[in-house]
């Protein structure tokens, strides 16, 4: 256990910030709001500081309470509505206009007409590179209950960005090259 | 499905978009299979979806892409520089407990 905040500790939460944000904004689409919920975050950190076991996952640690934080807020809030089904959010964006050409607003779009467990289990799994059982921890569920969420996840994902075989896919410039490296080896 | 069925360990780097069977079918997907029932399987689950062996296996695919177009989006969040008030705040907090 920690005893007291430290420098090493302010760096390590510093160094933490650019993966806090990203997550939150995965998880409420919006930048100014997921600063908000990274400052409140690093505030209960620093407050918090004698619960964290030394040696144990900080990043694990700070996703926890950032997802906390964040339920927690939309509970209070009450302004926004849990969207299971993607209705909600099929009012705020406009589909994509042309099927077959992934790009990355079609991709930021589909992403959030997924229900939040499914957005979170995805983010940290597919994104992040949490394990299974770290997401599980920080979802506070069961390692399968994440393994179908991240397979609901991009099953809808496909579905929402009317992707269906790798022909569809139009041309993307960083992943097309990507692609073709992996095809010249 | 017992927990400890839930805890099978899996590597932080394992691919997350590959389809895998226990993905495929989720929690029921656990139940361990002989590796020489593997195309059966696939060919059920093609039968039970509607879709050929090659539909699934271009399924595959098409996931891998996406899960690379995911990386690379999330990446570009994470690239974004730090607002300076974040940075601030840190030093406050560091400052305020030197100071106790």
């Amino acid at each position: 256990m920690i005893a007291s905040p430290s420098a090493e500790f302010r760096d390590a939460l510093l160094a933490s910030i650019p993966n806090m944000r990203a997550f939150a904004i995965s998880l409420c689409g919006n930048h100014a709001r997921a600063d908000d919920l990274v400052q409140d975050v690093l505030v209960k950190a620093w407050s918090n500081i004698d619960k964290f076991q030394e040696g144990t996952n900080l990043k694990a640690w700070l996703f926890t309470i950032l997802r906390n934080t964040y339920l927690s807020d939309r509970r209070k809030r009450k302004r926004e509505v849990e969207d299971a089904n993607g209705v909600y959010s099929d009012r705020l964006s406009t589909p994509p206009e042309q099927y077959g050409h992934l790009d990355m607003k079609d991709l930021k779009v589909a992403l959030l007409k997924l229900s939040t467990d499914q957005r979170e289990a995805l983010v940290l799994i597919g994104a992040e590179g949490f394990s299974y059982e770290e997401a599980a921890d920080i979802c506070g569920c069961a390692v399968g209950t994440i393994k179908s969420r991240v397979n609901r996840a991009r099953n809808r994902l496909a579905e929402l960005m009317h992707v269906e075989t790798m022909a569809e896919f139009g041309p993307e410039p960083l992943t097309g090259a990507v692609l073709n490296q992996s095809a010249s080896h | 499905m017992t927990k400890s069925k839930d805890k099978q360990p899996k590597s932080a780097t394992a691919d997350p978009f590959e389809t895998r069977s226990d993905m495929i079918e989720g929690d029921k997907g656990n139940k361990k299979r002989p590796a020489t029932e593997t195309n059966n399987h696939t060919e059920k689950l093609g039968r039970r979806s509607g879709l050929k062996k090659t539909s699934v296996v271009m399924e595959s695919d098409v996931q891998k892409h996406i899960g690379r177009c995911l990386q690379e989006a999330y990446g570009e969040l994470v690239s974004e520089p730090v607002p300076d008030y974040l940075i601030k705040l840190l030093d406050d907090l560091a400052a305020k407990d030197k100071d106790k």
